[in-house]
């Protein structure tokens, strides 16, 4: 899958570091390394996972590739284009086919606008049809997300939390991109909704063969829609492998103790689970630890660890690993 | 001593808005041993929450309560708001909530608000006392550098700290009750396993009481010893969690088990529940799940089930269960 040919997206040693000004002539004092040399790629038709914390940096990585931040070097290439020079009409073209769906609907959709207003306007503006036209197709794809023909006429502020999700979801398939950035779609929905939109989520790539990057602190939800899953801490991936390898035999420390905390209902499963409880808190990634960044928290910590950053060891077919454990002596 | 030092009787709360009565809470018992802790189970509406607030009376003024209250043989919803601050709140039960920086002052130091705490739930006055006993119990909360926390303001700690600070401030005065609402929901995951760990300890080690309230049945699993699931104000079932969990009888428990993605299992397609959550100025009449439940009868729309022992321990309502 992970062919040249076959990379949608290539995020490519991204770095964005947000600088810390002090004083009256803002004065630069150090920087907040949000996102430190990250590299992935992501296949079409293929959804991506991206977990970790508060602060591991999955969301700059999401704002960067939807030019929201400006990348402060590295590159992002979209069928082989570098994004980060796009100007008119590739920019439109790119912009079309790159989408997305955030935590809060509510937030995201424009409270003056009718929902049917909401999903025709990307379409009017991009393919240069009529009002009606777009209203038209507009009602197509509400009916396919699942939303019934009475709320054309509503407000979000008239909807559920799972129906203007909904909505947000339908505006982003609307132009039928090629990619939707997915930032924390369901965190802020009810489980019985969540699987709902989980569900639409799954169906609507498969039928428009579209990838997605999904970004979530939840890593069951993660597991549930991924093909591929990479694991951040601190602004680094730490591992990346496919879905089931991942969450089957995760090798670094980090994530094995990041899934041991996920509370598990199944008291039969849960009695099969080793318990990894971390000490600490994550530290400031404004003054990052040398070497390793999770040697802090690490129950394997070496000496090596607090002096030498790993490098991504590949330990299997797409499984890559960022850890001093797994260097062969 | 009574046997139980929570007993909640038919409670129902309802809210008085210009919109129209929420009925928040609809004739929902319960009893708690010392020692136990009861998870409350629901997802948003299900009135959990409010049943937290109405024990420790602290609802907003539009709430209307019915029913009985009754921690260690006083019935709270009876007595002054006087008698209530002086003899129950603090000295019997405590709270702890989702943001705990929305729970502190911010002018205050963490020092100064629990010995505030202490003067006037516990009467004592000298302040080296005070300090010492709250230094203790920060360290007793597992903060490292107690003394540090004891001089910081809230904006200083990170949410883990600030929830274990608010922890220490509920204990502070020697509840026998706890009444922890979505205490780790805003936390990541390894620190919310923390803190989970942490109010197990604490937990035995004062023997506490625990009621518990989440959205998240993982969550419950870890921390209780007995579930009682709700829905729009509605109690569905009651029973050992680990029996709520394994074997579940309402079609609602049911259901929402199925529909939670899991880290630890991999899940092809998951079963959902259709439809939304009940709008509660205007609840469904009858179950209010019927419009949503696949197992729904006619008797269902018409009329509200009662709570029946299904087998010892376990409760459920649901008609399925009311024959005979």
């Amino acid at each position: 899958m992970n062919t040249k040919e076959d990379a949608l997206l290539e995020v490519i040693n991204l770095k964005k570091y947000f600088p810390i000004k002090r004083g009256l002539l803002g004065r630069v004092v150090g920087y907040v390394k949000a996102v430190d040399d990250v590299s992935f790629t992501i296949g079409r038709n293929e959804v991506f996972g991206l977990v970790g914390e508060s602060g591991s940096g999955k969301t700059t990585i999401a704002r960067c590739i939807l030019k929201l931040y400006e990348p402060t070097s590295g590159k992002i290439v979209f069928e082989g284009k570098d994004i980060t020079k796009l100007k008119g009409e590739k920019l439109r073209y790119y912009r079309r086919n790159v989408q997305a769906v955030f935590q809060n609907p509510f937030l995201s959709l424009n409270p003056r606008m009718r929902v049917i207003d909401i999903i025709a306007e990307p379409i009017r503006e991009h393919m240069r049809i009529s009002k009606d036209e777009a209203r038209k197709l507009a009602m197509d794809i509400m009916s396919r997300v699942g939303l019934e023909e009475s709320l054309a006429k509503r407000f979000p502020s008239d909807l559920s939390g799972g129906q203007a999700q909904r909505v947000a979801i339908a505006r982003a398939i609307a132009l039928k991109p090629k990619l939707i950035v997915l930032d924390e779609p369901t965190s802020a929905l009810d489980v019985s909704v969540q699987a709902q939109i989980l569900n639409l989520l799954e169906d609507l790539s498969r039928e428009y063969k579209l990838s997605y990057l999904l970004i979530s602190h939840d890593l069951s939800v993660v597991r549930y829609i991924s093909d591929r899953v990479a694991v951040m801490y601190l602004g680094k991936i730490v591992e990346e492998a496919n879905t089931e390898e991942l969450f089957e035999n995760p090798q670094h420390p980090y994530t094995q103790a990041l899934l041991s905390a996920v509370p598990e209902p199944d008291p039969r499963a849960k009695k099969l689970m080793r318990r990894i409880i971390l000490p600490g808190e994550p530290p400031s990634a404004l003054n990052p630890p040398p070497g390793c960044r999770f040697h802090t928290r690490c129950p394997y910590a070496m000496d090596i660890c607090r002096k030498e950053e790993p490098p991504l060891i590949e330990v299997g077919k797409g499984h890559k690993v960022k850890c001093w454990l797994l260097m062969k002596k | 001593m009574t046997k139980y030092l929570l007993e909640v009787n038919n409670l129902r709360v309802n809210y008085y808005t210009l919109e129209g009565i929420v009925k928040a809470v609809r004739g929902v018992s319960f009893r708690l041993r010392r020692g136990e802790s009861l998870c409350l189970v629901g997802e948003s509406g299900s009135g959990k929450s409010t049943i937290g607030l109405t024990i420790i009376r602290a609802l907003p003024q539009n709430a209307r309560v019915e029913g009985n209250i009754i921690i260690d043989g006083v019935d709270i919803l009876r007595i002054s708001e006087e008698e209530m601050s002086r003899d129950i709140r603090g000295k019997k039960v405590s709270m702890i909530f989702q943001d705990p920086a929305a729970t502190f002052n911010p002018l205050f130091t963490i020092g100064e608000l629990m010995c505030d705490v202490m003067r006037h739930h516990l009467g004592i006055k000298d302040k080296v006392e005070l300090r010492k006993r709250a230094i203790e119990m920060l360290k007793v909360v597992g903060l490292p550098d107690p003394e540090r926390v004891f001089n910081s303001y809230p904006h200083e700690l990170s949410g883990g700290m600030l929830q274990r600070a608010a922890i220490a401030i509920a204990l502070s005065t020697n509840p026998e009750l706890l009444i922890a609402d979505e205490p780790t929901t805003m936390l990541d995951v390894t620190l919310q396993a923390q803190i989970l760990d942490l109010l197990r300890k604490l937990k035995s080690k004062f023997n506490l009481s625990l009621i518990f309230i989440t959205h998240n049945l993982g969550v419950a699993a870890e921390i209780c010893d007995r579930i009682l699931v709700m829905y729009a104000g509605v109690p569905f079932e009651e029973g050992p969690t680990e029996v709520i969990l394994t074997r579940p009888l309402h079609p609602y428990t049911k259901r929402l088990l199925e529909c939670v993605p899991r880290a630890h299992r991999r899940i092809s397609r998951l079963r959902y529940i259709p439809g939304m959550l009940p709008d509660m100025k205007n609840p469904p009449p009858g179950c209010p799940f019927h419009p949503r439940c696949d197992e729904c009868m006619d008797v269902c729309k018409k009329s509200l089930p009662l709570m029946v022992e299904v087998e010892p321990n376990h409760r459920v309502a649901c008609h399925k269960f009311m024959r005979r």
